[in-house]
């Protein structure tokens, strides 16, 4: 006993060894971008690597996608309507930080606000679960599709919002909109794409920190801590009991558990999280539109992502959300994407050539410049005919079990 | 009197599935419901648990937790937790989750508000798994406590639909056909088990087998049209000219009998 005792930080560094590279890799990234920028290489890693305003996108979209997981790959339940959460969380941000919300000072710290949406949508879920639990497959996600699009409606037409409300919010310039510990100015650190904190010569050995990078670190330590604690509800009798629904919901009920009640706090627990996630990303975007927070098409994008990434297993759906970003970023229009790195690399001859009528540089125009839909459509269906427990889950089935259980038995098998 | 109904009825539509049933249920117990198909064996199991409401009718149960209750409308969550535990026809397990998970959830419903302790590890509960692996060791599935249970045979499965029944313990079992469509080699274990279980629960048992509800019972009812038109200890029922007619069709009289077992493949009984 007492010898397990000694090495339980060892252990417990073993068990959480796969979290800890993974970290370790979202943390490092960045710096790995920044030196790379500095060699020969840097436009092939423009061209090749998510850029960092990508990354950033991967973790709330990330966490979006993850408690949309939470929910309909533990208890089986698809929340079609989780962006509705999303945006409610994005929208309380947006509107506390104009003082437009009763009961909510204008000034209010940002952490706080973000809180205050999550429990909102913690609230909104539970009358959107009173009613939709009340069927199940398919109807349920009729049923809570069809409450998020009233919402949107309602969003999109509400005019205290602001003059404008189809283009949805702005967050005013003066607005703090900072991570960290609330009231304590020294651990805060202001989020934002355009207003964020930058830092120079960190620690004086000469790395700038730019107002992205802030973001990007801030956010992802938001991130880091809903995922562990999500993690911890899934770990725990409660999470054991969604499981038991997922796989069987009149066993469930008939070794006597009241599966509506467990059913509504795991619906309002992703919420509440999808709600974070919304709420990031308005501090960082600085504002919300109806379009890119309660339209349908922002729960699809979650649904995409946790179905690369491996629904039903909690870390997948952030990879999916890496898998798709990085795809965007590489066939994106913009200046970093793999369209301008061929027209670059390419000598004009090559580039005008003509085969069957077209040339190359049409060619790259019609089938690569901002055509990420289109082949994350292919992808999708091929993940879901051939790869139908995604990244995360197809690595569990070859591992054997969890990553977290089974990744340091494997490696240590190579080592030896 | 540990379960008792009275004048229980069900209508589904104009179809009376269960009529005016007056039946009481004593401590220790192990009751065969027998009858043909479509009888009504199934949908008065599903109205004891609450699966089902009932048209007319009340029952009671003597809960060893809650005292004497009425549980005419309580849903099977409720009487789960009461003490009223059953099996199903159609093996009802949790498919992709371990053996032991499918013991250890059952076992975690009956913990009181274990089961909201969100913020605890599930490991941290030594007890649920060691009721876990109690029941696992008892109906014989011990070995193969951390495989999915989904790659079980169909024998083992039909264990394991008992062993999640078992967690928790309950006062009265309730299982639904447990030898349905298992080969004759696991049926005697399987029989070894509910004899077993029968020594410290009541049970009724619905089963098409004759020879194993003559052997194990203590005590026969027989159901025909939705009604009870037998009550006695197998020898009596075995010999009531009324019951030969309705459904064993010569059992016991000729031994060259057409035994009635070959029932049990054919799926829904009742309801």
């Amino acid at each position: 006993m007492s010898s397990s005792d000694e090495h339980w930080i060892r252990s417990y560094g073993r068990d959480q060894f796969p979290h800890v590279l993974v970290v370790l890799g979202f943390a490092l990234y960045p710096i790995l971008l920044g030196v790379l920028n500095r060699t020969p290489l840097a436009s092939e890693a423009s061209a090749f690597l998510p850029g960092l305003t990508f990354m950033i996108i991967v973790l709330y979209m990330g966490l979006f996608a993850i408690s949309f997981d939470f929910i309909s790959g533990y208890t089986g339940y698809l929340s079609f309507g989780h962006a509705a959460f999303y945006g409610t969380g994005a929208y309380f941000v947006v509107l506390a930080a104009n003082g437009q919300v009763p009961g909510v000072p204008e000034g209010t710290p940002f952490m706080i606000t973000m809180l205050l949406g999550a429990t909102l949508a913690f609230v909104v879920a539970l009358a959107i679960g009173a009613v939709s639990f009340r069927l199940t497959g398919v109807y349920f996600a009729m049923l809570t599709l069809g409450f998020a699009q009233v919402m949107y409606e309602f969003i999109r037409h509400w005019g205290y919002v602001s003059s404008n409300p189809t283009e949805g919010a702005t967050i005013p310039s003066g607005a703090d909109m900072s991570i960290g510990v609330p009231f304590v100015d020294s651990l805060n650190f202001a989020v934002g794409r355009l207003s964020g904190d930058s830092f120079e010569n960190v620690l004086g050995v000469g790395i700038d920190v730019s107002a992205t990078m802030t973001s990007y670190y801030a956010l992802g330590i938001v991130v880091l801590l809903s995922y562990f604690v999500m993690q911890r509800i899934i770990h725990s009798p409660f999470g054991k009991v969604m499981i038991a629904i997922r796989e069987n919901e009149e066993r469930a009920r008939a070794v006597g558990y009241n599966v509506f009640w467990y059913k509504m706090g795991a619906f309002a627990t992703s919420a509440f999280f999808a709600a974070i996630a919304g709420a990031l990303f308005a501090a960082y975007a600085g504002g919300a539109s109806p379009d890119n927070s309660f339209y349908f098409l922002v729960t699809a994008d979650a649904l995409i992502m946790a179905i690369i990434g491996g629904i039903g297993t909690l870390a997948g759906p952030l990879f999916g959300a890496l898998f798709h970003e990085w795809f965007e970023d590489i066939l994106s229009t913009e200046s970093d994407g793999l369209s301008t790195y061929l027209e670059q690399l390419l000598p004009e001859s090559v580039l005008t050539a003509e085969v069957a009528g077209l040339t190359i540089n049409d060619f790259i125009g019609t089938f690569l410049d901002g055509r990420a839909p289109l082949y994350l459509g292919i992808i999708f269906v091929l993940f879901v005919l051939f790869v139908p427990n995604g990244l995360l889950g197809s690595i569990r089935d070859r591992l054997g079990g969890t990553v977290s259980k089974r990744l340091p038995a494997t490696l240590e098998r190579y080592r030896r | 009197m540990l379960l008792s109904t009275t004048n229980l009825t069900k209508q589904f539509g104009g179809i009376t599935a269960v009529d005016g049933v007056d039946f009481t249920l004593e401590d220790g117990q192990l009751c065969s419901v027998i009858g043909p198909n479509g009888a009504g064996k199934t949908t008065f199991f599903n109205l004891i648990t609450g699966e089902l409401e009932p048209t007319f009718g009340t029952i009671e149960f003597d809960s060893s937790d809650a005292g004497t209750v009425e549980i005419t409308d309580a849903d099977p969550a409720t009487t789960a937790r009461l003490g009223l535990h059953r099996s199903y026809q159609i093996t009802n397990i949790f498919p992709t989750v371990s053996v032991l998970e499918n013991v250890r959830i059952a076992a975690q419903a009956h913990r009181g508000n274990d089961s909201w302790r969100f913020w605890r590890n599930v490991n941290s509960f030594d007890e649920h798994f060691e009721e876990a692996h109690a029941i696992l060791e008892r109906i014989g599935l011990a070995n193969d406590a951390d495989i999915a249970a989904q790659n079980l045979s169909h024998g083992e499965k039909r264990s394991l639909e008992i062993g999640i029944a078992l967690a928790g313990d309950p006062d009265v079992l309730l299982l639904d056909e447990p030898t349905a469509g298992v080969s004759s080699e696991d049926i005697g274990r399987l029989t070894d088990l509910i004899d077993d279980v029968a020594a410290d629960h009541a049970i009724m048992l619905i089963e098409h087998n004759m020879d194993i509800v003559m052997d194990i019972s203590d005590r026969v009812v027989v159901l025909d049209n939705g009604e009870l038109i037998a009550d006695g200890v197998p020898s009596e029922i075995r010999e009531s000219d009324r019951v030969q007619q309705a459904y064993l069709g010569g059992y016991g009289q000729d031994d060259e009998s057409d035994e009635s077992a070959d029932d049990s493949e054919t799926g829904v009984a009742a309801g």
